[in-house]
Parts: C-alpha cells; sequence; structure tokens
C-alpha cells in the first residue's frame, strides 16, 4: 500500500496502450449488468451490437421484467393463450395466411371468432413474428406493454359486486386498461380501469364451464359464486349443500335464487360453482368492494 | 498464587505467538507495473482466485502473488473499497475507466461483493444514456447491418414514443 504514490506515474504510461471491451467479461457478469436494467434500457442496449442484442433478449432476463409488472395479473391461462397465439406462427411461416389475417389472430373484433374458445386476442403482431419463436418472453412483455395482447382476467365491478371474465389490453400512457367483453360480442365495454380492479382468474375453469368446488365448507367460510357463460345449461338456482348436516336438518340446503334485477344486469351469466375464498387478502377485497358500495 | 501467575503468563505467550505467526502470513500481491503491495491475509479472503491457490499449496510462509492483469492503481482502488466495505460513495467517486476495469478485476480474482457492486454502478451509468454513450462506455463497435437497424428500431419503436433521446 505504501507504495501508491510511485505507481500512479507508471499507470499513466500504461493507460494507453489498454484495449479492451466489457464483452470480454464473462457472461455471467454481463448478466449481472443487464439485470439491473430497465425495459427501456434493455432496448437500447440492444440496438449496440449483435452481441449484445442477442443478451438482452434471453428469456431469464425479461421472464423477470414479466413477473415483476404481470405477475399479479398473469395467469396461466393467459399463459396459455399467448402460447397459442405465437406457437401458431411461429409454425405458420406462410406470408399469404399471416396477410389474411394482418388484424388479429383471430380475424377482426367485429367479425366471427373461428375458435370460440379463445379468451385472449392478439393483433399489430406481424413485426414481431421473428420474435415469436428465439425471445418469446420479450415478445411477450413488447405485446403486454404496447397493448396488442388482450389477455383474459376478472374485472371487479363494485355496483353489482361482481367479478367477471373479461380480456383486457393495457394503455403504457396512461397506465390503465381497456376491457372487452364476449357478452357484448367483444365491443369495447369499459376504459380507464385502474389496476386494482383486475385479477388474474381465480379457478383454472374456462369462463364456459361450471366450477366444480372440491372442498368442504364449513360454518363461517366465505365463498365466491363463479358466474359463467354457459348458454346452453343455464342454473337458475344455485344449492349449496352442508354435507355436516343431517338430509332432514333446514340447514341441510341453502338456495339462491337469480331474481329478475339480476338477470337484466347479467343476462348472460349463470351461476357456474362456488369457491371458497382462504386467502385473507382476497376476502379483505370483497370487504372492501362491499364497504365502498 | 504463582502458579496462577504462571498459567496466565503462558496464555499471554500463547497469544503473542498467535498474533506473531498471523503477522508472518502476509501476501504479496505483484501487480501488472511491477509494484508489489503487501496485503493482510484477511484482505485475500475475499479474493477467491488467490484463496484456492493459497488452499492449493498450504503453506505458512508468505506468498508472492503475481497479479499481470492488475496495475497498482486498480489495485489500490480496490483496497480502499475492501477497507471502505464497499461503500456507493466510493463507487460513485471512480472514474469510468476505474469502474470497468474494477470490474474485469473483481471478476478475475472472482470478488463477489466487489462484482456485484460494480456491476450494478455500471448498470446506474448506462441507464438511461444514447446507444452511443452506452457503445463508447462498452468500448464496442456497431456491427449491424442497415437492414438489421431499421428492423431493430421498428420492434423498440413503441416503446421510445415520447421518451426523449440524450
Amino acid at each position: 500500500m505504501s507504495s501508491e504514490k510511485n505507481c500512479v506515474s507508471k499507470l499513466e504510461k500504461q493507460k494507453d496502450c489498454k484495449v479492451y471491451s466489457l464483452l470480454d467479461l464473462p457472461e455471467w457478469t454481463l448478466d449481472c449488468i443487464l439485470e439491473c436494467l430497465s425495459p427501456l434500457d434493455l432496448f437500447r442496449v440492444a440496438q449496440v451490437c449483435t452481441t449484445l442484442r442477442d443478451k438482452t433478449r434471453s428469456d431469464a432476463l425479461w421472464e423477470k421484467l414479466i413477473k415483476q409488472k404481470w405477475g399479479r395479473l398473469l395467469g396461466d391461462a393467459a399463459y396459455h393463450e399467448w402460447q397459442w397465439h405465437t406457437t401458431k406462427f411461429a409454425n405458420t411461416q406462410s406470408i399469404f395466411s399471416l396477410q389474411q389475417n394482418q388484424t388479429g389472430s383471430c380475424g377482426s373484433f367485429s367479425g366471427v371468432w373461428p375458435f370460440l374458445n379463445f379468451h385472449s386476442y392478439l393483433e399489430n403482431f406481424t413485426d414481431l413474428i421473428t420474435l415469436f419463436k428465439n425471445c418469446s418472453k420479450m415478445a411477450l412483455y413488447i405485446c403486454l406493454e404496447s397493448g396488442r395482447f388482450w389477455f383474459p382476467v376478472q374485472l371487479y365491478k363494485t355496483a353489482n359486486l361482481l367479478c367477471y371474465d373479461t380480456i383486457v389490453s393495457y394503455d403504457s400512457k396512461r397506465d390503465t386498461f381497456k376491457a372487452r367483453s364476449q357478452t357484448g360480442e367483444w365491443r369495447l365495454t369499459e376504459e380507464n380501469i385502474q389496476w386494482d380492479r383486475l385479477r388474474s382468474p381465480a379457478v383454472e375453469t374456462s369462463p364456459r364451464e361450471i366450477h366444480m368446488s372440491n372442498c368442504m365448507l364449513k360454518p363461517g367460510d366465505q365463498i365466491e359464486i363463479q358466474m359463467k357463460k354457459r348458454i346452453e345449461s343455464p342454473f337458475y338456482k344455485l344449492v349449496v349443500e352442508f354435507k355436516q348436516y343431517s338430509p332432514s336438518s333446514r340447514n341441510k340446503r341453502s338456495v339462491l335464487n337469480r331474481n329478475r334485477h339480476e338477470e337484466q344486469v347479467s343476462f348472460l351469466r349463470w351461476f357456474g360453482g362456488i369457491r371458497k375464498l382462504d386467502k385473507e387478502e382476497e376476502i379483505e377485497k370483497w370487504n372492501n368492494l362491499f364497504a365502498s358500495r | 498464587m504463582g502458579e496462577r501467575g504462571e498459567e496466565w503468563e503462558a496464555v499471554m505467550l500463547r497469544k503473542a505467538e498467535e498474533e506473531e505467526s498471523k503477522a508472518v502470513k502476509k501476501v504479496k500481491l505483484v501487480t501488472s507495473d511491477g509494484v508489489t503491495m503487501e496485503v493482510e491475509i484477511s484482505t485475500v479472503k475475499e479474493m477467491e482466485t488467490i484463496q484456492a491457490f493459497m488452499n492449493a499449496t498450504d503453506t505458512d510462509n508468505s506468498i508472492i502473488f503475481p497479479l499481470p492483469k492488475v496495475s497498482s492503481h486498480i489495485l489500490s482502488r480496490i483496497m480502499e473499497l475492501m477497507s471502505g466495505e464497499y461503500d456507493q460513495e466510493l463507487v460513485k467517486r471512480l472514474s469510468h475507466e476505474e469502474l470497468k476495469e474494477i470490474c474485469m478485476v473483481a471478476n478475475y480474482l472472482n470478488m463477489k461483493t466487489l462484482l456485484h457492486l460494480t456491476a450494478s454502478a455500471i448498470a446506474n451509468l448506462i441507464q438511461n444514456k444514447s446507444v452511443e454513450f452506452v457503445r463508447h462506455f462498452f468500448n464496442i463497435i456497431n456491427d449491424f447491418t442497415p437492414e438489421e437497424e431499421v428492423q431493430l428500431r421498428k420492434t423498440h419503436e413503441w416503446a421510445f414514443e415520447g421518451v426523449d433521446e440524450d
């Protein structure tokens, strides 16, 4: 350490002859740097050179960024839908079929939906097709952030204490969402939706199937009623049977009737099963909705 | 009483011996510009590359370790950072060149704490900077074809709407 003084002059001399690039660092050191960057910075760094472009596109980097911002809203269903859209187009390289579908992967919103089991929509994606295969996580981030991917979520409706299935698209400028709902033939149903009014679908059952509850309920349990769009076999009543009561007990069954008012509000929704709430935050969320009504 | 005193003396003697042997165990680091720096053995503990070498040789004598890739200036900067317990403020005072070199050395000597510290400092530095700045900082030549550049700008276009380039 005592030699610090006399080394300064030597250093000056050797500085000039040093040529190195940070690209010489081993991969994980560079990853360390890239991990600290925001998506916007990553896009900028990607424009530096081909090596950095490829490094900034790694799935691991974007998976983390997706979790950070979108983890709360993206359910398994959304991932499946994304996979469906992207593998479909990564595999069909035919320009012809792409041109036909340029407005979106399932035709336009106003037109007929060829895949009725679908609950998502991908628009304006033709310039991203090359990314789907090799950097699908970054492509997903781009499609979410730019509002091109309409993905399935559930939307809280404070007025009638509902939480219904819908697909939303993000508006990054306002940090809010737009929603389309199948009930209105995929018309735009609402805009300027805040983050806290959305949640990822609570049950894995699709919006069209009955959710079979497999949990035992006991008195005091908090439940939520699933509403489904199943026109073919509508349920007008929801009957809850309590296994712990004897068949003769008057507490054995509890019947919820759909009343007229409800039918007017949500004429295409039917009882689709019940779900026990076991997360404290979920119960609190409903309680807050009750209070704010 | 007398016995106890002797015992006490013995303990003290042993302690002194231990300290002496510790003091002897120093590591001499020879930098690329030929400067020899004597450092405590505890300092070297964080330099896993050197530590691994020491574990392998398992000697009680002083060790001379050549560092052909590290200048004395950078090594003394690293010592400062280590004795300052990797204070962020110290890192901020480093020049760009120093920061880059320290990051490379941290990698070469396998110093994990220092590597993370410098990596995040570099990330901070290139935040919100232009492509040209990053290119210069990383010492990289643009190897994109014009077509690739257009393609890339198209992919990212939406993200930069309304963002000022510096």
